[in-house]
Order: structure tokens, then sequence, then C-alpha cells
């Protein structure tokens, strides 16, 4: 407050005041058009879903009340849980192995001062540019029952002798859709984790060399600890991306979840309540509950790391 | 950059085992990308019979079979139309906000950037049913604008852009710009904004692939035949062509050659985005 008064004896004081400067009007504009698109097809729409998770709709005719009903039977629907369990399968199979992979050969590339890093580093990601959709055809071509790639390499390794039948086959759902996320996946988080090793002091793993450390160790006792809260980030990504997994379900196995209902998803099963079945209501209840378990699993996860990283 | 330390023949052999793995998780890269540019030109019949692996005669027929499905070149330009414009409106805003939080002091700024962030965390497709039914009492269902004006609002844009400009501006060059008499406005646009070019490029490349490979969005807000985009398109001809893989394949190419192109000849751009935004963070 005090500094105000050495401004005040120079210039009459005019307008609103804020810890010794005047406050403008500006930066509320500058910053005023991200809080309006947020408001309109972010922040509305989600209120209005709420509030339409306490009706019956169809989407045409009247709308029924129904209260907390439909929040009951999402939580006692035996379906809901079957995508619940599934996208907690789908994440755990996939997210820690793309990160685990991502390090060893993140690690790999950057500590063998290998000639061709950037060649690496650019076709290890091109997998991550390209459309779902893709990744979705090409997986349904390379691992079709009939004329799969994947049959025919397998066949002549003489490793089967019946063709599999990877999409008919409800066991192997978990597998299809992981090879496909992590194949999508792996790239980026390896550039991310690349950025980070490059920022390690080189001379760090010299000196550990020198003193007898094998790769095993410099990995163990340097990489590791510094790349933590690179880690930390990838995996709270591939929470929030894994539970809200849609198009490699969607593209492969279509709306209706697959066989015996294995690749639905949170997501998908969402998607197929309001746009295929027209429950609005319901539908909109089931993305409340996830955007809660969404939000429930990356504050979790948040406080857990950020707790462990201050040790 | 070479090691100072001698290599034993352990070292060596360890070495090249390594290449070689690397080498081949390459090759898995990159393998689908080489399927996918020759499938196109094969036959459907011939294609089956093995693993194909060089190209066919069968482009022209292929092609001529994706064009009686849809209107191949319409739809790419529908998806350029929605990328083009939600990619001017993410750099543009994104660098404002994010000039703002940089390098303005006003009450409530921490607040107000927490609170973007804290938007990063809530996932899009939770607000879809809402959106869907909003932009029907705007009357904008079945347009492009539900799929350009939300890139207003890019929580990791703003970040993004934030976080470069504290570091690559200096005060003084705006209070030098402000006693010259310049308006705030003038400031970002001629001062500021050819300054973040970089970090401006990489975000623009993002939003770009963003838009161009966004699938339930466009699934769920547009419907006629005529605005369809290149994701939708090509899940129909998938649906269309089922047994046919060479069509589908020829179509996933050609909707991918722009962003391949894009990004093979802009990759430096991309991943210093990337990575400038994930690492520091």
């Amino acid at each position: 407050m005090r500094e105000i008064k050495t401004i005040t004896a120079k210039e009459p004081r005019r307008g609103l005041h804020y810890k010794g400067e005047k406050v403008r009007l500006y930066p509320y504009l500058f910053i005023a058009p991200f809080f309006i698109a947020y408001f309109i097809f972010s922040f509305y729409p989600a209120l209005y879903a709420l509030r339409l998770g306490f009706f019956r709709w169809d989407g045409q005719t009247d709308k029924i009340f129904l209260g907390i009903q439909n929040f009951i039977d999402v939580i006692k629907d035996e379906y809901f849980r079957k995508a619940l369990w599934n996208t907690v399968l789908f994440f755990i199979a996939s997210a820690p192995e793309t990160t685990f992979l991502a390090l060893i050969v993140a690690f790999m590339v950057n500590n063998l001062h290998l000639k061709g890093k950037s060649f690496f580093r650019t076709v290890m990601f091109l997998p991550n540019i390209t459309t779902p959709i893709a990744v979705g055809i090409l997986f349904t071509y390379i691992f079709d029952w009939n004329y799969g790639v994947f049959n025919i390499i397998l066949k002549n390794l003489g490793l089967i002798h019946e063709n599999i039948n990877f999409f008919g086959e409800p066991s192997l759902t978990w597998f299809n859709i992981s090879i496909m996320v992590i194949w999508r996946w792996f790239g980026y988080h390896m550039v991310i984790l690349l950025a980070a090793l490059q920022t390690i002091d080189n001379q760090l793993y010299e000196a550990a060399k020198v003193d007898g450390a094998n790769m095993f160790h410099s990995f163990w006792h340097i990489t590791l600890p510094l790349v933590k809260p690179t880690v930390v980030f990838l995996l709270i990504t591939s929470i929030i991306g894994g539970l809200n997994l849609f198009d490699e379900p969607m593209i492969i196995y279509g709306p209706g979840g697959g066989p015996s209902f294995s690749a639905s998803t949170l997501a998908l099963y969402m998607y197929s309540n309001v746009f295929v079945n027209n429950n609005w209501g319901y539908g909109s209840a089931i993305s409340f509950v996830i955007f809660l378990i969404v939000l429930f699993c990356s504050l979790t996860f948040y406080r857990f790391a950020g707790k462990s990283n201050q040790e | 950059m070479g090691s100072n330390i001698k290599m034993t023949p352990g070292m060596i052999i360890s070495r090249f085992f390594i290449f070689i793995f690397l080498i081949f998780l390459a090759f898995i890269c990159l393998m689908p990308f080489y399927w996918m540019a020759i499938m196109g030109t094969l036959d459907n019949g011939v294609m089956y019979s093995n693993i194909p692996l060089l190209p066919g005669t069968k482009l022209i027929e292929n092609y001529k079979l994706i064009l009686e499905q849809v209107a191949f070149w319409r739809v790419a330009g529908n998806t350029l139309t929605i990328a083009v414009f939600s990619t001017i409106l993410t750099t543009f805003f994104s660098a404002l906000a994010g000039y703002t939080f940089a390098k303005h002091r006003f009450p409530f700024r921490e607040k107000l950037f927490a609170f973007v962030m804290a938007t990063m965390m809530i996932p899009g497709q939770l607000t879809l049913v809402g959106l869907v039914q909003e932009m029907k009492s705007f009357g904008m269902l079945d347009t492009f604008y539900p799929l350009i004006l939300p890139a207003i609002a890019n929580a990791f844009g703003v970040f993004l852009c934030r976080q470069y400009m504290v570091g690559a501006i200096h005060d003084d060059l705006i209070d030098s710009a402000r006693i010259d008499g310049c308006t705030e406005f003038r400031i970002f646009l001629q001062i500021v904004f050819p300054i973040i070019t970089p970090v401006v490029a990489s975000l623009a490349i993002l939003s770009f692939l963003g838009s161009w490979n966004s699938f339930i969005g466009p699934l769920v807000l547009l419907y006629s035949p005529e605005k369809m985009t290149l994701t939708l398109a090509i899940q129909g001809l998938k649906g269309q062509y089922s047994g046919n893989f060479p069509v589908t394949f020829l179509g996933l190419f050609l909707s991918m050659c722009p962003i391949l192109i894009t990004y093979l000849s802009m990759s430096r751009y991309f991943i210093a985005g990337l990575t400038a935004g994930a690492v520091k963070g």
C-alpha cells in the first residue's frame, strides 16, 4: 500500500490499483477469447450434460425427470462395469509398457553416441502423426484372419498351423488394442524422454564409466532418477488418454463393443448409448461418471507422484 | 560427441546388437507406411495370396473406385478448411494469451492461469454430448463452426507460448516500445509475434495435425455427405469396401500424404515444440 502513495504523489490517482500498479483492462481483453470460447464450447456443454443426466431423453420427445436414477443405474450397470474393466485392462496392457520401452530406447539412442540419432527420432515418431483411423485399418489388415501379414509370418515360421482369428476371439482383444496403442504412442514417449535425457550432463556418464559402472548401473542410478518428472508427466497423459480410449476400439470393433463386449471402453460405451441408441440422459450420466473417474485418477496420481518427487 | 574411453570388444558387440534392435524398431515403425503406399496400387485378388512387397498396376482402377464412393477432393477440401482455420485461431489466440500471462502483471493472473492449466485435465470427449445439443440450438450442427471455433481455447497452446515467452522476450523491449507510444495490441502483433515464430510454428503443426486427424468430433457433429472430413470418408470406404483393402488403403495414403509431407519437411520444429512443452513442464 505504501508504493501506491509514491505513485499518487507524481500523478493524480485514477482508476483501480493493485499492488501499486494501475489495473489495466487490456490484459483481460487479451485472455478473454480463451475464456469465452472455453465457456461456450466446453464448460457450458459439460454442465448441460450433467443436467441431462437427470433426465430420460431420446433426443426428440419431451424429457422425463428421473432424479439421480440414471447415476444409480450407471453404477449398477453390468456393461458399464465391463467397459470400465476393459478400459483399465487396456491401460495396464499398454501404458507402462509404452513408457518403459520408450525409456530404454531413448537411453540407447542417447548414450551410445549413435550415428543417426535424428533419423531414429524422426522415424519412430512417425506412427504418432498417423490418423488413428489409419492405424486401425492398417492393423485390421495386418492381423486379418485369412490374409493378414501377421498370420502369414507366423505360419511361415511354423509357429502356428491354423490362422488365428485375432478380431473374433474375445480373449485377444486386449492384445490387439494394446499393440495399436503402443505402436502409435511409443514414439511420442521416446521423443519426449530423449529430450529429457539430453538435458543430463554427459560427464555424469563418463565419470560413472571411469568408475567401472556398466550400462545397467548408469541407467539405474543416473538416468532413472533424473527423468522421473518426465515419466510422471507421460503417465498422467496416458491416464487421461487411456481413460478416454475411443478411436482404436471404435474403428476396429465398431460401436457395439466387439465380441462378448470385450472391446467396449468407457468412452465407446458412452458414445453408443448417446449416438447409437439415443439414450441422451443415460449417456450423459455415463459421461459425468467418466469425468469423475478421470479427475479422481489424475488427482490421485498427481498427488502421489508429486509427493515422491519431493523426497 | 565421441566417447574418449576405448571400447572393449564386448562393448562393440553389445553396441552392434543394440543398433540391430533399433533398426528393427525403426522397421516396425516404417513398414506399415510402405504397405500403405504400395497397397493402393495392388489388385485385390493378388494382394491376398502373399505378403505384398512390390507395387502393382491397379492404381487408376482403385482410384476410380474411391471416386465412385466419395467426392474425395471435396472431402479433402473440407478437412483442409477446418484444419487451416482452426490452426490460425489456435496460434493467434494462444500466442496472445500466452504473451499476456508471461509478460503482464495483473490481479488474479496466477489463478486464471491455473484455471487454464486445469482445463487440460478435462478431456474434450466428455463435453461432446452437451456440445451437440448446444450446437443444435445455435443452428450450427452439421457446419464447420463447432470444429473450428473451439480452437480459440487451446490450453496446451497457451502453456507452450507462455513457457517460451518467459525466456525469449526481454521486458525492456516491450517497455521501450511502450515509451515510443505503441499500443499494447501493436506491441504484440509487430514486436512479440515475430520473435516467437519458432514456437508458433511448432504449435501450428501440432494443431494442424490434431485437426486433420480428429475423428470423434466430425463423427458426431457432421452428417451430410458433402460436409464429411477425410477420417469419416475413410471410415466409410472401410465399410463399403470391407473386403477390398487396396481401395481403402489408397484412400488412406492419399489422406495421409499432406501430413506426411508436412511432418517430414518440418520435423525439427515439430519435435522442438513438443519437447519444449513436455520437458519443462
